[in-house]
This record gives structure tokens, sequence and C-alpha cells, in this order.
């Protein structure tokens, strides 16, 4: 009878997922695994389960946690932790960690990479470890300022021969450019991956190679290509290496093509414009989606008048070639550091009686930018507006930017205004802050008396981007209100200033090269309380077929000393939402360590459980011998709280 | 009181060491702590003193280290912490309660 009940479950489950594939298009073949960063290369971030209910979803508990042990809050290593000295070969402190990493489930195993380049393989209803791998990788801050990860990747030949090695591998990156390859059964490095399984990203690094192309984000895996961008050091000169991306052979690591964000000119004088977030692929047209930041210096562009057409862009490459089949650019002549930092979301949108082939494009600047995914023109109109000149002597502000009036901002275009409690509190610090500084609302420039920027450069919304359900449309994303101050420094005064050790703290960043350095800093009151009014994160949801907003909550707790502040207030909020068949969102993403379900349809919480720190990246879910999983790596993140973690944790229903 | 806030003492030392607590390590912990120790010390002292300033002073001090405390402990999300804190004021009460009885 068990069998009978059992088989008959697991038919139902298979004829599911058949039925799936055979009637839907590409984009909505989505499988209980979970096994890309976004849960799907089409980064939709849904999953087709339905087990948790928003009627059950209350009675989740904890099926395992397991700590991978690769975590530092910045300090001395642990006696006896598997750690590597640096580079320098002097026992130094290690940074603090900053773990985003999605799990994958995939070939009936959690796969998870951490900040100290590790790679773990989990029995995924256990937690157990099957097997884990060292990349002996050089823990140093050589870029980014925390050991970060987002994670691996998983690619698998057509048809595995059981008797070959390596046929099914995982990748990770390391923050010194270094990618390995190893089997995803046995965790044994790829011999035939580059040397010895691990290919040296940097020896493309031939440009204005200032530092390492630290690989954070796992590849983008499609066909038999690794699509690998990089991450590197931000704010710190004008001229940095040029923004790229390589496609590598998934088998051998030989570059088949390399994609440069800017051209020779650009190159001589600028940098970056890179691409450090998770890509999309759209397997029917063939194309593959690049979310490209902003080039260098972040905060100034007098050394790159001339428009950069690829910067702080969505862009479409074809997937054989790299040659870019269309791009949009969302920010003209950057100054604000608005990297696009997602994949943008592929969602076929049915709109006016026709199938329009869809994506959504997330931002820091709080615009959902709807796009043909063939030919990058606007789902929803994308109006040119002016904003505001420059003061700066050198510099020319883009005198419009692209403004989306549909589907609405997730911010406002003014700053929320002074919190009364903030102020009091401080004796009038924040009024008379706000006071001095040059504010014409969105996109105003930076200055030499300081700008109040809102949304600045931690957004908005940040690299979790939006989760869609494509059977309905609706899109959720998470986004914060932060209101950040940047002020430019004349380059003799920021010159002496650090020669006189006055910038070791304040959020001053050189950008040496350019003729200003810059302070960057969020505007707090000095008891740490944010001067502008919340809420400070927020969750909303969006109807895709008419770009109406459905609802829009605030999410989250700050978490100060301890104490939680009030629900309304929200949380800053990093990391991103999943949405599940049955109509459920799950997301980490918020500063008081909790992990959440939402009803789908209104944001209203249905579950919470407290993670050991917060869980900036996506959640992954799968099933597994028929039982529906959610599991979430709790990391933290220096943006959010000091407070991180190596706890990897799975919930499930009760049996 | 002073058993409340004796108990109170524990599940902040508990919290403050316990990883899963929410608030490990945290110092709005490290001021429960610090609060309940004195509330203690407030409770056992007016237990010796039968009256005058000292006894106003610990009285009112009392109340307010109670309210402070619940109040931190409501902030902290350590509803065992607000639980002992309401027993104290029961404990609080009961004293001044009988104290007035015995000047009636």
């Amino acid at each position: 009878m068990v069998i009978d009940v059992m088989w008959t479950k697991y038919l139902s489950s298979a004829l599911f997922v058949v039925t799936l594939a055979a009637t839907c298009g590409e984009l909505q073949a989505q499988s209980v695994e979970w096994s890309t960063y976004n849960g799907d290369l089409a980064a939709q971030k849904y999953s087709p389960l339905k087990q948790i209910t928003p009627q059950n979803v209350g009675n989740l508990t904890m099926a395992w946690r397991t700590h991978t042990g690769d975590v530092s809050a910045g300090g001395p290593p642990p006696s006896g932790m598997h750690n590597r000295p640096p580079a320098s070969g002097a026992q130094a402190d290690l940074p603090p960690t900053v773990w985003s990493a999605t799990p994958l489930f995939v070939n009936n195993t959690v796969y998870l990479g951490t900040p100290f380049y590790r790679i773990f393989a989990l029995e995924p209803d256990t937690g157990k470890v099957k097997w884990s791998y060292d990349t002996h990788a050089v823990l140093e801050a050589l870029t980014q300022p925390d050991l970060k990860n987002r994670g691996v990747a998983y690619w698998q030949a057509d048809a595995p021969d059981a008797s070959q090695a390596c046929q099914k591998r995982i990748y990770i990156g390391t923050m010194d450019a270094k990618l390995h390859s190893v089997d995803a059964d046995t965790g044994k490095p790829c011999a035939d991956f580059g040397k010895g399984g691990v290919v040296d990203i940097n020896q493309w690094n031939v440009e204005n190679a200032k530092w390492p192309l630290s690989i954070l984000q796992p590849p983008t895996v499609y066909k038999d290509f690794l699509f690998v961008g990089w991450a590197g050091k931000d704010w710190a000169d004008a001229v940095d290496p040029p923004g790229t991306v390589f496609a590598l052979d998934a088998r051998t690591g030989a570059l088949r093509w390399t994609f440069h964000a800017l051209d020779a000119a650009d190159a001589a004088k600028s940098g970056t414009a890179n691409v450090w977030a998770s890509m999309a692929v759209d397997r029917d047209r063939n194309l593959l989606f690049l979310p490209v930041s902003s080039p260098s210096p972040n905060f100034f562009g007098g050394n790159r008048l001339d428009a950069v057409a690829l910067g702080t862009s969505v862009t479409a490459l074809d997937v054989d070639t790299g040659k870019v089949v269309w791009t949009r650019q969302l920010v003209h002549h950057d100054l604000w550091d608005l990297d696009t930092n997602s994949a943008p979301t592929l969602i076929d949108i049915q709109k006016d009686g026709a199938t329009i082939p869809a994506l959504v494009q997330t931002s820091k600047q709080g615009f959902l930018y709807v796009l043909n995914r063939e030919t990058g023109e606007p789902v929803y109109p994308i109006e040119e507006r002016p904003f505001p000149a420059s003061t700066v002597p050198e510099e020319k502000a883009a005198p419009t930017q692209p403004y989306v009036p549909l589907p609405k901002s997730v911010v406002e275009d003014k700053w929320p205004g002074v919190f009364g409690l903030a102020d009091i509190v401080s004796f009038g610090y924040c009024s008379r802050t706000a006071a001095t500084l040059r504010d014409e609302g969105r996109f105003t420039p930076p200055s030499l008396e300081g700008s109040l920027v809102y949304p600045g450069t931690i957004g908005g919304i940040e690299w979790g981007g939006g989760a869609v359900d494509p059977t309905t449309g609706i899109f959720v994303v998470n986004y914060s209100s932060a209101v950040q101050i940047y002020r430019l420094i004349p380059r003799a005064d920021y010159d002496s200033a650090a020669t006189a050790g006055g910038l070791e703290t304040g959020g001053f960043f050189p950008m040496t090269g350019a003729p200003y350095g810059v302070q960057l800093t969020t505007f707090l009151n000095p008891l740490g309380m944010p001067c502008w009014k919340p809420p400070y994160g927020s969750i909303a949801a969006y109807d895709l077929k008419t770009g109406k907003q459905l609802w829009d909550v605030p999410f989250g707790q700050v978490q100060q000393y301890g104490f939680y502040m009030p629900e309304s207030w929200g949380s800053i909020t990093l990391g991103g939402p999943v949405i599940t068949a049955s109509g459920l969102i799950f997301i980490g993403a918020s500063m008081d360590s909790m992990v959440r379900a939402l009803d789908l349809a209104t944001g209203k919480v249905l579950w919470k459980s407290l993670v050991s720190a917060p869980a900036v990246a996506l959640p992954a879910v799968y099933e597994y011998k028929g039982k529906q999983y959610v599991v979430f790596a709790a990391g933290g993140n220096s943006i959010l709280t000091p407070k991180v973690s190596d706890e990897i944790i799975a919930f499930t229903l009760p049996n | 009181m002073v058993l409340a806030s004796l108990g109170g003492l524990i599940v902040s030392g508990f919290n403050y060491f316990n990883p899963d607590s929410g608030i490990a390590g945290e110092p709005g912990t490290l001021l429960v702590i610090a609060s309940t120790i004195l509330l203690a010390i407030f409770g056992i002292a007016l237990a010796r003193l039968r009256g005058g300033f000292l006894w106003v002073f610990f009285i009112v001090s009392s109340i307010l280290n109670i309210a402070g405390t619940s109040f931190a402990g409501y902030l902290l999300h350590s509803q065992t912490l607000v639980i002992l804190m309401f027993v104290s004021l029961l404990g609080w009460i009961l004293h001044v309660f009988r104290r007035r009885r015995a000047f009636a």
C-alpha cells in the first residue's frame, strides 16, 4: 500500500515535469532542481513545487543545518583552520567574509561555494558532507574588502559516460582569478580543464592590470560554454582593467571568445564596465544577457566625457560569437556607481492579446526596465527626461537620463525627507546636514559641497534582482530605500589629508588619477540612525501584463545593538526572493537574520525563522525523495551588519 | 522581585552566549544583563530597608529599571525577559502595597 502511494506520488511528479516540458515554452521548463545561481538560465527564480503552501508553511521546520567553518569576522584565523597563509607569507589577519552563495541542487546533491573558496557537496536530505574541495586560494582582500563568494556553477555533458570522470562538473572562482573545475561526483579536479583543473583568468588581464580579475560570481553555464565575468577593486583608481566577459570551453577551459565593454579609446582612459553579477540566457534565441556595470572612475566622469555606449547597460550577445546583438544604456554618463547589478529576468508577457518575449532588468536606481529581449526596445515606454547639471569643474553630467514611468519605480524621485526622531535625538544634526547638501532629486550629480543621492550605490535593488511567476506574470522584488552622500574632494586636499592619516575611516576613496577623491557615506546621525524617514526596505509585486504595482510592504526589521526596530521601518535588504508555484515567496535578505515566507498575493509574512546571520543570497528550492526543501546560506554582509556566519540551513515540512 | 530579576539575568546571559538567540554578543543584551543585576541588588536592598530616603530611592529606581528592562526585552524580542519583568512588577507592587498596609 505504501509502495503504491509512493509510486503514485513519484509518477505524478514525473508526469508533472514531463507535462511542463511538453506544454510550456523553453522559459517555463523549470524542474524540481535548482541548477543555477538564479534557479534557471532565465533568472526567473521560480520553482514549480507546490508541497509547501500558504496554508501549511507555518509548520515549516528545520530539516538540517551545516557549518562549513569558512567564516571570518576579521581578525586572526582560528587555530587549526584549513586556511592558507596570505601571498606575502606572513600570518596576517583574515578579512571578514561575505557569503552570498545560492546553493545549487542538482545531480542529487546540494553544492555550494564558500568565501574561503572551497566547494561543499552535501546530502540533500541530511546536509551531511559528501565531499569538499579546497582551491587553496589566497585569503586576502585583493580586490573587494571582504572575502566574498556567490556560489558555484554546474555543467554536465549531453550524454554523460558513467565510466569517465568529469562528465559532470562543478566550477568555483577565486578572488585571485583562478577558475577551478572538479568532478561533481567525487570533488576531484578535472585534469583536462586548464592546467590540472585550473584556468588562470588573469592571463587575459592585459590592460591596466592593477588588480586580479576576481571571480566571485560563478560562471553562467550554457551548452558547453562557461561565461565568466569578474569583479574588481571599487573606487580606487580612475583607470582600471576594462570590462570583459570570457566564454570558455566547459571541458578544457580554452578561450572561445571575449566580449569587450569598452572600445580601445575608452579603455585607455577609463576601465571596468565589467559584469560582476549573474547573467541570463535565452535558449530559443541563443542570446546571453549581460548586466554591465559603470565605467571608472565611478563618481567623476571628466575623463570619459565621450559616451561610453555599453557602460551601465543591459546588453545582449550572441551566445556562440560574443557579438553584441543589442544594448540599452540604463544610465548615461554614470556618476553614481549605478552598476547594472543582476541578471535580467526573462519572461514572456501576455499583453494586448500578444505574447511579447520580454526581460525585466532591475536596477540600483529603482527602475524596472521591461524590454523586448529580441530587440532591446521598451515594452513600456522609457522617456528621456532632463536632470540636473554638474557644478564640478571638468565634469559634464548627461543632460537627460532614461526614465521609466511604468512600472512605477520602487523608490520615489525625491528622498523621503528628514526623519524627525533621528533629528531630535541628534539635536538637529540631520536637518542641519541636509540643508548643506546639494539635493535636486534623482540623478543629482556628485559635488564639492556634497550631494544627497537617492537612491545611491547600495540601491534601490541589489544583486538579488526579482523573481517572477511565469504562469501569472507577477514579478516580485525587494528593495532598499537608502540615502547616501557623495562629496568630491579636490586631489591636492585629498592627498594631503591622506598623507596626514586623516582618511583612515569615514568612507574616503581615492579615485587615483582623477582630479578628485570621493567621500561616500550613508546619511546617518552620530548615533548611527538613518536620517531619512522609514521604511528602509520593502518588497513589492507587479503585474507585468499591465505594469501596475500590486502591493508594496515594508520588509524585514532593522536590528541595532540587538534591538529590533518596528516592522513598519523595514530593513535595508540584500539578497533576493524566489517564488514557488503554490503562491509563496521565500526570502532572507534582511538585517535581522530572519528568513521568511510571504504570501505572493499580499506580501504578508506567513512564516519566519531566525538563522545565524543575514541570508544575503537567494534561497534554493528543490524536491528530493518526495519532499520539498528550502535552503538558505546564512553568511552575512558587512553592508547590513557585522554579523557573519558559515551556516547553511534547510527547511521542510514535518513528516 | 529578586527571583524574577535573577531569572532575567539567567535568561539574558543564556541569550548573550547562545548563537541561535539572535541577540548573542549584542550590546543590548549586555545592557539587560546589567539592568537585571541592578534590579536584584535593588530588591535585596528593599527587603532590608524599613523606610526613609534610601527606600524611596530604591523603590523609584526599581520601577524605572523594571520599565526600562521590559522595554529593552521587548525590543530584543526576549519574551521570557518581558514576562519575568512583569513578575518583578508584581513583586514591586506587593512590596509597596504591604508597606502601605503596615503604615495604615
